[in-house]
């Protein structure tokens, strides 16, 4: 019975404290908002977001380039014929030309790319903005140096650079991989050649075969989208908050002596301790109750099974009620200010928050997050996102129920038996 | 001011536990991040193709510098998914692949691009020699040259940075440790600060200001021991990164350390203006970890900026230290900048630091 009075006691005096709205709700839905922004488009089109400004700027025009390698063609001792020969292919090898119009031209790349040419006075102011992904720098002379290692294999061989935003890595990466491709190209024609073999002989239809490279779950689930993610990721973070509040609250009382009273009035410390525990669990179920339901509401995030759901969060607000169980006990055993419960909340929770895989997905931790009670939950929202059924939670339920249980008597070991004056 | 810095280090001595305790945390921190991105990550790969064709494959795969593909049983490589030891797992097949996984990730694309790579080579490299075959031309002499297609290159390729002589290469795990690291060390340096709210609160203020201790020196005194402390504190965890876990800082590990001194300066700025803001501690505990979250968020020290498009997060990330700390240390180690292009993201976080306490001064002195 008492138990019951308690708990209306606590839930009024938290509800009259307005951090802790602030701190159980504003928060997370401040952080999940900031994500959803942040990683929106990258959820709505996979890859395709990513765009590449190309800058291309020539030192020297590649007409007059050519035009010289001609010249001098026809001042080298080869035969007439061969000269002839050279002379009319070049202007279809232009490097430069082909780059403009082709590659970075094709249609493949249009989505992903956009291509602007910019004369050398504009480099520095280019490189200024940080618009531009890279610029393709042509240094004076290329195109010369190019045909003279292409058709006569002399002279030095060419240099293109390549300079990449710093800020962009991955577009940039985008680009480099393309003039690689593009270099390749050459080369392979060039090792051909050596074989007397003509790149004409071979299907070039048959290089670029179809192959295609599908992104798939496993057996057909539904992926989890990066915002499903974070929105549990920070929940499950953010459910520690309770425990911390309210052993702070049980710490003030009493600091207040409030607790003495309560003893006085002949109410057993077991009442207190449960009645503690028991608000955790109410507010830390409502709470993620309210963050889902926000979720729902503003981001459409859509739950697949409502009643796994409503049992996991029943599940881990248990685990949180041993938590705060244990702050509690632990703050009053020491009777040292907050130091337990600042400690929690600011090292504890967050490298709790860190192994559970709330900032970042678990990968090179073989597992160690599903050992936490937040990481074990994450993994069972996680797999009813994924549409799995009872039996592929439950070990994380399972997992969730010892961390109450355990803490819950660690909690009752701990708390003072008898109050110290 | 030496003499509150003395009273600081004394009540340091006294009890050194709690400080003892965070900087141990934070070491076991950096220890557990660090290995998290110490080395590639590793994809489990299926296939369906032959044992020689698998080969190829992986061998062409396992070039990469960002991955590690290691073949395994299809069953063993889908448990690792569920279970989330991984982000996603390869099925190769006769020309198509797929990537198998349970929740989008950075690493896809990335994969996406590894694999669409290999599968072109080996195709070139299969149509070619057959071609090659119908001419009469020695297979083993022309494997090798294709092998070896580097050295036929009719032009080189060379790639700088913006800033920078070094060409940038993506390398995942400093910006992993690197956010990491900055964003646990706002925690401890606040818990630093905090303290001057406590002592505030229970008069110990009040008495000095009695004292002939000049008002500048009480803030100068308690914000550089606050300074100090945290300094100490990354310091280490660089260390441990440096040389407990022998990570890659490209030579700039002298550089990244001195990054460090506005970056920490900044984040004691910004937790004095907090605690000018809030009224008591448990704002200051409730405030802090929201600070600390979304400025790691908007940092960069989560994801790479890069990949987000938001303009209004974009413009959000130049408001936030962190953003310029991401950026002055990634541009010291990977992109080799020197110091003149460094002074812009450091001056920033001075600026910034230099207004935040400014305001945050003024705000905590108009206390009661």
């Amino acid at each position: 019975m008492m138990i019951g009075q308690l708990l209306k006691k606590n839930i009024f005096v938290l509800m009259r404290n307005k951090h802790i709205f602030v701190i159980l709700l504003l928060m997370p839905i401040v952080l999940i908002s900031i994500l959803g922004f942040a990683l929106s488009d990258m959820m709505n089109q996979e890859s395709s977001t990513l765009e590449a400004r190309v800058f291309l700027v020539e030192h020297s025009s590649e007409k007059a380039d050519a035009q010289r390698f001609i010249e001098d063609l026809q001042q080298s001792a080869l035969p007439a014929e061969a000269q002839e020969g050279i002379a009319t292919a070049v202007p279809a090898l232009l490097p430069i030309q082909i780059l403009k119009e082709h590659v970075f031209a094709s249609e493949e790349l249009q989505e992903n790319i956009m291509f602007k040419i910019a004369s050398p006075d504009e480099l520095s102011n280019i490189k200024k903005s940080e618009d531009a992904s890279v610029i393709i720098e042509v240094p004076e002379g290329f195109t010369y140096q190019f045909l003279q290692q292409l058709f006569l294999g002399q002279g030095e061989k060419p240099v293109l650079l390549l300079l990449q935003n710093e800020g962009k890595q991955i577009s940039s990466g985008m680009v480099e991989e393309i003039l690689a491709n593009f270099q390749e190209q050459y080369a392979l024609s060039a090792a051909l050649q050596e074989e007397n073999m003509s790149m004409q002989a071979i299907n070039q239809s048959d290089m670029m075969n179809n192959i295609t490279i599908t992104e798939e779950s496993v057996d057909k689930r539904p992926i989890v989208s990066a915002l499903t993610y974070y929105t549990f990721g920070m929940s499950t973070m953010f459910v520690f908050y309770v425990a911390s509040s309210i052993a702070s609250m049980a710490f003030l009382e009493r600091d207040n002596h409030v607790y003495n009273r309560i003893l006085l009035s002949n109410v057993s410390r077991w009442s207190y301790v449960s009645s503690v525990a028991c608000t955790g669990l109410i507010f830390s179920f409502c709470q993620l109750g309210i963050l889902f339901a926000f979720m729902v509401i503003f981001y459409g995030v859509e739950i697949p099974d409502l009643s796994m759901l409503v049992v996991i969060t029943i599940f881990l607000s248990f685990s949180i009620s041993g938590f705060t169980a244990l702050l509690t006990a632990l703050s009053f055993r020491s009777g040292n200010a907050n130091s337990f419960v600042d400690m929690f909340q600011s090292v504890v929770v967050t490298v709790l928050a860190f192994l559970g895989g709330s900032f970042f997905p678990i990968e090179a931790f073989k597992g160690i997050g599903q050992f936490t009670p937040n990481g074990a939950a994450l993994q069972a929202y996680l797999l009813v996102f994924q549409e799995y059924d009872w039996e592929a939670i439950s070990g994380h339920m399972l997992a969730m129920f010892i961390y109450g249980v355990v803490l819950l008597g660690l909690a009752v070991v701990i708390f003072p038996r008898k109050e110290r004056a | 001011m030496v003499s509150i810095l003395m009273v600081k280090c004394k009540m340091l001595m006294r009890n050194p536990w709690m400080f003892i305790v965070l900087t141990v945390a934070m070491i076991g921190f950096a220890f557990l991040v660090g290995a998290n991105f110490s080395g590639k990550v590793k994809v489990p790969v299926f296939t369906q193709l032959s044992d020689s064709d698998t080969n190829e494959l992986i061998e062409q795969l396992n070039t990469s510098n960002a991955f590690e593909y290691i073949v395994m049983d299809e069953d063993e490589a889908l448990e690792q998914v569920v279970s989330n030891e991984t982000a996603l797992a390869v099925q190769l097949a006769d020309e198509e692949a797929k990537m198998v996984l349970t929740s989008e990730g950075g690493n896809t694309s990335l994969v996406y691009y590894e694999l669409l790579t290999a599968y072109q080579t080996l195709e070139r490299n299969a149509t070619i020699l057959e071609a090659a075959e119908s001419f009469g031309i020695d297979r083993v002499s022309l494997e090798e040259r294709l092998n070896n297609l580097q050295d036929y290159n009719i032009f080189t390729i060379e790639t700088q940075g913006f800033q920078a002589k070094d060409s940038p290469m993506y390398d995942s795990r400093l910006q992993g440790v690197f956010g990491f690291s900055l964003f646990f060390v706002i925690y401890t340096i606040a818990f630093n600060v905090v303290s001057i709210l406590t002592e505030k609160k229970e008069g110990v203020w009040d008495r000095m200001i009695l004292s002939p201790v000049r008002k500048w020196e009480m803030y100068v005194g308690n914000l550089l021991y606050s300074f100090m402390l945290g300094y100490l504190q990354v310091l280490l965890v660089f260390c441990v990164f440096k040389f407990g876990l022998d990570f890659n800082f490209y030579g700039s590990f002298l550089k990244t350390v001195v990054i460090l001194i506005p970056y920490v300066f900044s984040i004691v700025a910004i937790s004095i203006l907090v605690a000018g803001i809030v009224k008591d501690m448990t704002q200051f505990n409730v405030v802090m970890p929201l600070i600390s979250v979304s400025m790691a968020m908007l940092g960069g020290a989560y994801w790479p900026l890069e990949i987000v498009s938001s303009k209004l997060i974009l413009l959000m990330s130049k408001f936030v230290p962190l953003t310029y700390g991401m950026e002055a240390l990634k541009g010291a180690t990977i992109y080799g900048q020197d110091w003149v292009t460094l002074l812009y993201p450091m001056g920033m976080m001075t600026l910034m630091g230099v207004v935040f306490i400014g305001v945050g001064i003024r705000l905590f002195d108009r206390k009661a």
